[in-house]
């Protein structure tokens, strides 16, 4: 049976706008507008999954995960998170998952995360003993011994972002909800954020949800994406699909033992190019790999050469556009 | 039994381990805390002066001297004190709905509001709190302790604190309704901060029934300065009433408002 369960969630928003009525009158003049920020979009998630749910700004990413948080009323449709209704049961269903939002923070800016955790687990009703096995093992597992003891103002934005994770695993959640986690983070900071959290979904078959804007996230943690579009879902299936069924195109590097004025080939797309290096991109519908090679290798010396696949921005951004 | 009893404590020792997290905060800026209380409290201390120079000069406004403004100080000091001071989240609501930030209490498993309202301290309301008490003490003190008396104003200080809690939340939740209304809703919280600081005796007819059940200025002073004067099993049972009236309006106004938070996207720390 699936932890979650979406059907046909909606939600509208209504805003007031400003008339075009020129001068005073149409500044005071105002009409209401329905946005549909999700459009009944349904899927499942099973236990111990983890998936990624993307979108551009204003695709509708936060507003479902708000929803399945019991944060947002939907408009319509149905969510069962553990067999429970979110806005429904908004409380006992807190219980039994975690959230983390990468823009906001649940801990005090004044004190030692430590200091947090203690008041967490109180609201969590975990017993003390409890308590201090589990943060025990996550400040392990996130390394974070070292500066859980230190006002939170003084920690760098990747330490605080841990242990904004930690206070959100103090109960043992079943399903972690996190909505841009890595965001504002350094290279180094998100991945090892990334490998925690692996390791999270390995040690406790935790099912993670996340919300990402950032592709390195979606290839380190997610074995399955989910892209949503102007609030409807453009695209459902395992990450590793996701790479396969649209990479068209290869990246050939090419780097000359001598300088070469120009390169001569038929359907490719050169580009980037100097006299010792270029750049091919090659659409496998229109010319295979080998046939480029060939070519290339039987006209020039060849002192390096390498073939790549587009990168997952590129690929999303092209998923982005076909639906737009 | 004590199975029972552990689960209750269970339920409830978050909210005392929030009061001590938020004592921490005090003690985690201790120069800051003493100066702005000490600073409050000698504040206070001026309008005191004020009345009494005004009392010395004028006699008394109907009945009313400086005896009952040491109670009426006390009172709404203590209240105002215990509200901005331990509660002070809940002055927040307004502004904490228009960026989006009460998100993070409602993935939270215990009661919004009171998690809201325990989310933020003042420092500086310790000075109103302490000064109030003291002052409360002072005037059971001048007009004659007893037994009736004390537990009169022992259970009025919390009442009042209530109240003013209470009327702040309902304030401030006029947000969910009309977007971006934190000015109207801090100068309604002065409607009722002002008046209660007036000589009861200077509000008759309507304007006492205005100020005493729709804009509670006279429950958060005069009225229990007046009870704990004349002690009365009515003024008790209208004290009593009237507060767990704010206590459950408070509770059912925000609950109403929370279903049209709308959330949203602010950068923001606690």
């Amino acid at each position: 049976m699936a932890q979650i369960e979406v059907r046909n969630l909606t939600k509208v928003f209504t805003t007031k706008i400003a008339t075009d009525r020129p001068g005073w009158f149409g500044i005071a003049r105002k009409t209401t507008k329905s946005v549909k920020a999700v459009d009944g979009i349904t899927f499942d998630v099973d236990k111990g999954e983890t998936l990624a749910f993307i979108g551009p700004n204003g695709a509708g990413k936060s507003t479902t995960i708000k929803m399945l948080t019991g944060i947002l009323y939907p408009t319509s449709g149905s969510v069962s998170i553990i067999g429970i209704n979110p806005w429904k049961e908004r409380q006992r269903l807190a219980f039994r998952i975690g959230t983390v939002f990468g823009q906001k923070s649940q801990l005090s800016f004044h004190l030692p995360a430590e200091d947090s955790f203690k008041l967490f687990a109180k609201i969590y009703e975990l017993d003390d003993q409890v308590f201090r096995r589990r943060v025990g093992e996550l400040v392990e597992i996130f390394d974070a011994k070292d500066y859980i003891k230190q006002p939170l103002r003084k920690l760098s934005l990747g330490q605080r972002m841990r242990c904004e994770i930690i206070a959100s695993l103090l109960h043992n959640p079943e399903i972690v909800f996190l909505d841009e986690p890595t965001i504002g983070l350094d290279v180094v900071a998100k991945q090892e954020l990334r490998k925690v959290l692996r390791k999270l979904n390995e040690n406790y078959n935790t099912t993670i949800f996340l919300t990402s804007h950032d592709t390195g996230d979606i290839d380190a943690i997610s074995d399955r994406t989910i892209i949503i579009n102007g609030g409807k879902i453009v695209f459902d299936d395992s990450t590793n699909n996701l790479k396969r069924k649209y990479i068209k195109t290869k990246r050939i590097k090419v780097r000359f033992t001598s300088a070469i004025r120009d390169i001569e080939t038929q359907n490719v797309h050169i580009s980037r190019s100097d006299h010792y290096e270029t750049e091919l991109e090659v659409n496998t519908a229109e010319r295979t790999i080998k046939s480029v090679l060939e070519e290339i290798v039987g006209k020039y010396d060849i002192a390096d050469i390498s073939i790549e696949d587009p990168s997952l921005d590129e690929i999303i951004a092209s998923i982005y556009e076909h639906n737009t | 039994m004590e199975g029972k009893l552990r689960n209750i404590n269970k339920k409830w020792a978050w909210i005392a381990e929030n009061l001590r997290f938020n004592f921490r905060v005090f003690t985690e800026y201790k120069a800051a805390f003493v100066l702005q209380s000490v600073g409050m409290i000698l504040n206070n201390a001026a309008f005191l002066v004020v009345w009494y120079i005004f009392f010395h000069i004028f006699g008394s406004v109907n009945g009313w001297g400086f005896k009952e403004m040491l109670g009426l100080d006390g009172f709404v000091g203590f209240g105002y004190g215990v509200a901005f001071s331990l509660t002070y989240g809940a002055t927040k609501i307004s502004k904490m709905a228009t960026f989006g930030l009460l998100d993070r209490f409602l993935t939270l498993p215990q009661n919004t509001l009171t998690m809201v309202s325990l989310s933020d301290v003042q420092m500086s309301a310790i000075g109103d709190l302490v000064l109030g008490a003291l002052l409360i003490g002072a005037y059971v003190v001048t007009v004659g302790p007893s037994f009736t008396r004390i537990a009169l104003a022992l259970l009025f200080a919390g009442m009042v604190s209530l109240v003013v809690l209470g009327f702040t939340i309902v304030v401030q939740s006029i947000v969910f309704w009309i977007p971006n209304s934190q000015e109207l809703s801090d100068a309604l919280f002065e409607f009722m901060l002002g008046p209660s600081l007036m000589p009861n005796s200077a509000f008759t007819g309507a304007m006492r029934f205005i100020f005493t059940f729709i804009i509670p200025a006279i429950v958060i002073g005069g009225l229990p300065v007046n009870i704990i004067l004349s002690p009365s099993i009515k003024g008790l049972i209208v004290m009593t009433a009237i507060s767990l009236a704010w206590v459950y309006l408070a509770q059912w106004v925000f609950n109403r408002g929370l279903r049209r938070y709308e959330s949203g996207n602010l950068v923001g720390t606690r």
